[in-house]
């Protein structure tokens, strides 16, 4: 490890600390909490398990057993922050495997990348607030490293649990399979291996869970997720529509639509790996799937971005978009959340009645905002081949 | 000559009492008590007459309160049913009356209601305006029959093997109101008594007591002395409770307890009855109980079909600020959107124990179905703010739907051709 690194590393570790003490000291001193609401959601899930019960005996915990069961220390050693540095610990260490799957590319530009992660004040936020998308996070890029690393059972047993933790990662199933038919000697049992241990260890957990707390778990994890309709405001397009829906006597049917347009999107990216499927292009296009899949989700927030964020830095190794063009992508990004961002205060805060044209119309925008530089990055992606094909024929 | 006594208990020390109520059926007695209390023993004086079968009051600011009751039939059920209704916001408790709560409530240890939220005390049903349809439902009595003035009055009304309907209400400066037996009573009394000492919980009524004969003269009055205790005291500090600016969903209310110290063998309490429009988060605000609609995460009008909404109690701190944080539902879009305009209720009381539990019960109110069944019989309320807070929630314009559907559509539609377009065209850039 470099000297780069290994400061990269510590300045990361650090910050995740200075942020996690801030945010005891605000829980303790304000009314208003650093932690993030969920958090105390799993802690509180974690004590019934703690005291031998089923963690769906708190109300809203819709989430995997297994997670309230990483928090159970909270309850031996009772100080509630600890699982939050567990979050730490798994934020970290995807940061790591970013640096380490970043290979192909020079050091300095490698750092910088990877700092996309490691220094991005989203994600220390995140993981430090105690939101557990740092385990899933985690597992998804810890397949992938197997993956790579020719690990393919453990590839697909990782995978696998990170489906049963949190249902989305499912969508990689086509890139993945694309990328071992591309990539991998004896794709067909290289495909086999993964294939099986990942279904086998959705299967065998889930199995495990309904085991041991029967219907609820499969009520609350699985059933709750695919019917769920949020009605309370959020990033997503469809948010407006489900209110009305909610609350009409003859609600239209859209909405138990909304996966068709949000599948053929995230499928349809996976083609472009045909042409070009090194393992940075099959990263690339997961972050293009990740990205369509929360643009067309029925329901957005802020956490959800960083699913895609995590394969952010291999997007960008390989892009061959100009900067004017990335910071005017970032700025649309940005400028349409802040929008909304604003309309959902003046809503929330303020108690101001903007859901029609303020939140409505700033979804709209987000969408198509999002919209327009996934056509971007789609672009991007085939100019690469092209410009790699013009590179053979030369 | 002075006579010390206690009121005769008219009615039977507790109210579990087996009944299923029809109206008709009248064995037994139907009596009326009424007690009017004035401010001074000189007031008393000069304001009262009485002639053979009346007596006159002047009207003075006098307190009054109004008792009758009569017997019901009884089927053998075991239940009892307390309604009360209150038609001004505030804290409002004297030395007759109890304090309760806003609007109609109405509580029964009998049978469950679907209207009605259920506890481990009661079952229990709320409403801002009254509503003789959900009284009906529940009591299967028909209240409109009786000559109730609603709107000027207050009412306590029990009902077990008996009907007791207590009657509160002020008489105004320049009224003046004659007070005779009506000839279907089987019994009338009634007492005029100004309060000679008030300390702590002890209260002596000074006054005169009246009794009619059947034939509606008056038989006697006599002079008389009543000592009893009280369960519920106003206390005159001023606490501000208010909604936190700005309101937005979450509403959080401030209750300013910085004047008032911690007091030994007290506690400092906030009840709250809440309709649908808002609900408390038992995880988050840590009340000491929420019972009824409490789902966290339902809008309003997915819940049009369950209870009324929901009790919450919450301990506060003496010498604090103290902030309880509540979160509004959505509700259901309108036309012309706007705002949807809600309140709920909060009293906030210093409940204190009193080691005596004759506070109880006194010759002019009982504690009962209510917020005091969550409290040891000993217990003393003393009262410092009961407030209806407004607030209001957001609504969306029943109009926008066409629009919004369309354009939802639109963009779906429109981003994915673009989509398959950029993935699929032969891409120049």
């Amino acid at each position: 490890m470099s000297i780069e690194t290994a400061a990269l590393l510590t300045v990361s570790l650090l910050a995740r600390i200075g942020f996690f003490l801030y945010g005891v000291y605000q829980d303790k001193h304000f009314s208003v909490k650093y932690t993030d609401v969920d958090y105390f959601v799993f802690n509180d899930a974690a004590e019934y398990v703690f005291h031998g019960m089923s963690p769906f005996l708190r109300d809203t915990y819709r989430y995997t057993p297994l997670l309230s069961w990483i928090l159970v220390p909270n309850h031996y050693i009772e100080w509630v922050h600890f699982g939050k540095m567990l979050f730490v610990i798994f934020d970290l260490l995807t940061g790591i495997i970013i640096l380490k799957l970043l290979n192909e590319i020079n050091a300095r530009k490698r750092l910088v990348l990877s700092s996309l992660w490691l220094l991005n004040p989203m994600v220390i936020t995140i993981s430090t607030r105690g939101n557990a998308e740092s385990v899933l996070c985690f597992l998804i890029m810890l397949s992938l490293y197997c993956l790579h690393s020719d690990r393919f059972l453990m590839a697909g047993i990782i995978y696998g649990l990170s489906i049963h933790f949190k249902i989305y990662p499912i969508i990689y199933c086509l890139p993945i399979s694309m990328y071992i038919f591309y990539q991998k000697k004896q794709w067909v049992k290289t495909l086999l291996i993964v294939g099986c241990s990942s279904l086998f260890t959705v299967l065998l957990s889930s199995y495990l869970m309904y085991k041991i707390y029967g219907f609820e778990y499969l009520e609350h994890a699985y059933i709750y997720h695919i019917q769920r309709t949020d009605h309370r405001h959020n990033f997503s397009l469809w948010n407006m529509l489900l209110y009305f829906d909610a609350a009409s006597p003859t609600p239209s049917q859209l909405a138990k639509f909304a996966f068709l347009p949000q599948m053929l999107v995230t499928m349809v990216v996976s083609v472009l790996l045909c042409s070009n499927s090194s393992f940075n292009d099959f990263i690339s296009i997961l972050f293009l799937q990740t990205f369509s899949f929360v643009t067309y989700n029925k329901v957005c927030t802020s956490q959800y971005f960083i699913w895609y964020l995590i394969f952010l830095p291999f997007y960008l190794a390989k892009t061959k978009l100009s900067l004017r063009k990335g910071i005017l992508m970032l700025s649309i990004w940005i400028l349409t959340q802040a929008l909304w961002l604003s309309q959902g205060y003046l809503l929330e805060f303020k108690g101001q009645n903007v859901f029609f044209p303020g939140i409505f119309g700033s979804s709209v925008l987000f969408f198509l905002g999002n919209i327009w530089i996934l056509g971007q990055f789609i672009s991007d992606i085939k100019h690469r081949s092209y410009a790699l094909d013009d590179k053979k024929t030369k | 000559m002075s006579r010390r006594i206690f009121f005769s208990r008219s009615t039977p020390r507790h109210w579990t009492i087996r009944t299923r109520i029809t109206i008709a059926v009248a064995m037994g007695t139907t009596k009326e008590r009424l007690s009017v209390i004035f401010f001074e023993s000189d007031s008393l004086a000069r304001n009262l007459e009485h002639n053979e079968t009346h007596v006159t009051v002047k009207g003075g600011r006098q307190l009054v309160q109004n008792r009758f009751s009569k017997p019901l039939s009884a089927t053998g059920e075991l239940e009892s049913i307390r309604i009360t209704w209150k038609h001004i916001d505030g804290v409002d408790t004297n030395v007759i009356k109890p304090q309760m709560l806003d609007g109609l409530n109405i509580y029964t240890n009998g049978e469950s209601h679907e209207f009605a939220i259920t506890t481990p005390k009661y079952h229990y049903a709320h409403s801002n305006s009254l509503d003789f349809q959900l009284i009906k439902s529940f009591t299967h009595l028909d209240l409109q029959e009786f000559n109730f003035d609603w709107k000027e009055r207050d009412y306590d009304i029990l009902i077990g093997d008996y009907l007791r309907i207590d009657e509160y209400y002020t008489l105004d400066e320049g009224m003046e109101q004659s007070f005779g037996k009506d000839s279907q009573l089987d019994k009338m009394e009634a007492g005029f008594f100004f309060v000679e000492s008030q300390s702590g919980l002890d209260t002596t009524l000074n006054g005169i007591r009246c009794m009619w004969n059947n034939d509606s003269s008056i038989e006697t009055c006599q002079k008389t002395l009543l000592f009893y205790q009280r369960a519920h005291l106003t206390d005159n500090a001023q606490i501000a409770v208010d909604l936190i600016d700005p309101v937005g969903l979450h509403p959080t209310i401030n209750i300013d307890l910085t004047s008032m110290s911690p007091a030994r063998g007290c506690e400092y309490y906030a009840y709250m009855t809440l309709p649908l429009d808002i609900f408390v988060d038992k995880y988050q605000s840590s009340p000491i109980f929420v019972f009824g609609e409490r789902d966290l995460e339902l809008p309003e009008f997915k819940l049009k079909n369950s209870a009324w909404g929901s009790e919450a109690l919450f301990q506060l701190k003496g010498g604090k600020q103290n902030e309880i944080k509540l979160h509004s539902r959505y509700v259901e879009p309108i036309e012309k959107g706007g705002y949807k305009n809600s309140n709920f209720d909060t009293l906030i009381f210093l409940a204190c124990d009193s080691g005596n539990e004759n506070v109880n019960e006194n010759p002019f109110y009982s504690k009962g179905l209510g917020y005091e069944s969550y409290f040891t019989q000993d217990t003393v309320f003393h009262h410092l703010n009961a407030t209806k807070i407004n607030f209001r929630i957001p609504t969306a314009n029943a109009n926008d739907y066409f629009l919004i559907q369309h354009t939802t559509i639109a963009c779906i539609f429109f981003s994915v051709l673009y989509l398959l377009a950029k993935t699929f065209k032969a891409d120049t850039r």
